[in-house]
């Protein structure tokens, strides 16, 4: 009796309940605009510039990994695999593409930025088709812990945006070479007479936003399916809880992203409905951006010269 | 020039196709201090910008004997020039530590650099007390302070000085003036020190070299610049 009684609640799918799941599966693609975010700050603080092709590098590299999967590999090798292959390609592509445009004006890397985007794109249809399809996760099974707000998916993905964000975190903040890389970023010249290489620590840092992005990539696959378009929303949304929360902040820019994928899905739900959420959750985020010009937490140093 | 920790001859360096310097030549003995003198836009701070490798240069310029005028920044500083640049060159959102720590960034040498620590504690007590601060939020002073010490971090062969004094409290220039003079005296460290005070530079500097309008104008002990009329006139202003 005590079953029927359960059922019928979620049948019924009370309010507060019905809320917290929206809540929920907010933060979990919310976790991967987060990751996205995060990829966009590391390129900006070095270059101030925002690498359009972020998103597209990412749907590649999910793209490789399906292809792994496809092939056999077990989930979490071809994950591995996906994400060392990712970072070696986004070096690659920083010293080959990129670099030539190191003191072009900005618009000229614009340019470049949006021909990667063009060229992945293409590139991903020619190789893999235009067709949607499914990406397996590794979280299967029943949600976890027994709640009924979260999939396993979404739990998972959630659980591994954070580890990312904290190993990301702990990069920076507590080994040398992060530290280089942040010296790199914030001052070359100075940086430059201390030893420190800054061309390479550029290449690096793209490595690291094109290992994250595909992790972000093969979180997002599972809930918003594989097709050579899948990234340029979640980009979209990264690019907007990056500037939400301060894009010179990569914590400002996490948190944006995950404020973002929860704001998407409430306003979804209960506002407006799927079809114009993104342009009323870019609205509010146009709103709060006329308030704070430069983000809920962007830079306000005190410096005295 | 036997000795010369670094030798410089026919130094011209280039902003684009400008020319800021006209063969050059000097040097600095090993362990001694050699000051840059000159008016503003003389080209001292280009020299040291040249010596570097962050502007264009061409000529001969020798550490301890191997040639470095085709190097990079990055490479010139690995072989131990510290260059402490015209503005401090502070990593403003960096803590004081984390400056510090990337002026040992190129050693492997972990347990000297945490002694190397302590020693420029020991110089500027100051940077201890602010180790966890935003190197931003500290005085003009206690920048350049940590300049230095990020320099002396590097475990420099020779140290370039961009104007310490510019900007500073007569009593703070002392002080650092001073605590120059002590790191040359017992660690040994050969310097290379561009200064507008003229008077300040050649009290620590065992040479000079005075620099009109990208060429060397004069060049010799320091005593003898010191005595010499027109170095005095217009240089030392009595």
């Amino acid at each position: 009796m005590r079953l029927d009684v359960h059922l019928c609640a979620l049948v019924g799918t009370p309010p507060v309940s019905a809320f917290l799941h929206q809540l929920a599966s907010g933060l979990a693609l919310g976790g991967v605009y987060a990751i996205m975010a995060l990829a966009l700050v590391m390129i900006f603080q070095a270059t101030q510039l925002v690498n359009f092709a972020q998103g597209e590098m990412a749907m590649f590299s999910t793209y490789f990994a399906w292809r792994l999967i496809d092939l056999g590999w077990p989930y979490w090798r071809a994950f591995a695999v996906t994400v060392i292959v990712s970072f070696f390609g986004g070096i690659a592509l920083e010293r080959i593409v990129v670099r030539p445009f190191a003191n072009a004006p900005a618009l000229a890397s614009v340019i470049v930025f949006i021909g990667l985007a063009l060229i992945f794109n293409a590139l991903a249809g020619w190789l893999y088709g235009y067709s949607v399809t499914d990406f397996p996760t590794p979280f299967d099974g029943p949600p976890w812990f027994g709640q009924r707000y979260l999939s396993a998916h979404e739990s998972g993905a959630i659980l591994v945006s954070l580890v990312v964000l904290a190993a990301v975190y702990a990069f920076f903040r507590f080994t040398s070479l992060g530290l280089a890389m942040r010296a790199a970023a914030q001052n070359p010249t100075s940086s430059r007479l201390l030893g420190v290489r800054v061309g390479w620590m550029l290449a690096l840092g793209w490595g690291l936003a094109a290992a994250i992005g595909a992790i972000a990539g093969m979180m997002a696959a599972p809930i918003v399916y594989l097709d050579p378009n899948m990234m340029a929303g979640i980009l979209l949304y990264a690019f907007a809880g990056a500037v939400l929360g301060g894009i010179d902040n990569p914590f400002g820019a996490a948190f944006g992203g995950f404020a973002v994928g929860v704001l998407e899905n409430l306003m979804g739900a209960y506002v407006v409905g799927s079809e114009v959420k993104l342009s009323v959750a870019l609205a509010i985020i146009v709103g709060v951006l006329a308030w704070r010009p430069s983000g809920l937490f962007g830079r306000r140093i005190v410096a005295r010269v | 020039m036997s000795g010369a920790i670094l030798d410089v001859r026919g130094l011209d360096a280039f902003y684009g196709p400008i020319q800021a310097l006209f063969g050059l030549d000097f040097a600095v003995p090993a362990g001694g201090v050699t000051a840059l003198l000159g008016a503003n836009g003389a080209g001292k701070t280009t020299t040291l910008r040249a010596l570097s490798g962050l502007v264009r240069r061409t000529g001969d310029i020798r550490l301890r004997g191997r040639p470095i005028a085709g190097l990079s920044t990055e490479a010139i500083a690995r072989l131990g020039v510290a260059h402490v640049p015209d503005g401090r060159g502070t990593f403003t959102d960096l803590t004081v530590d984390e400056n510090l720590r990337l002026g040992a960034h190129v050693r492997s040498d972990r347990s000297a650099a945490r002694r190397d620590l302590d020693r420029v504690f020991g110089y500027f007590p100051r940077l201890a007390e602010r180790r966890r601060q935003q190197a931003g939020t500290l005085s003009g002073g206690e920048q350049q302070m940590l300049a230095i010490s990020r320099a002396l971090m590097m475990r420099p062969a020779l140290l370039m000085l961009d104007e310490p004094s510019f900007g500073l409290a007569p009593l703070v220039v002392a002080d650092i003036f001073r605590i120059l003079a002590a790191i040359n005296r017992d660690d040994g460290v050969a310097m290379l020190i561009v200064e507008q005070n003229a008077a300040l530079a050649l009290d620590l500097a065992d040479e000079a070299v005075l620099i009109e309008t990208g060429r060397t104008a004069l060049s010799g002990a320091a005593q003898r610049l010191r005595a010499d009329d027109a170095v005095r006139r217009a240089y030392l202003g009595y």
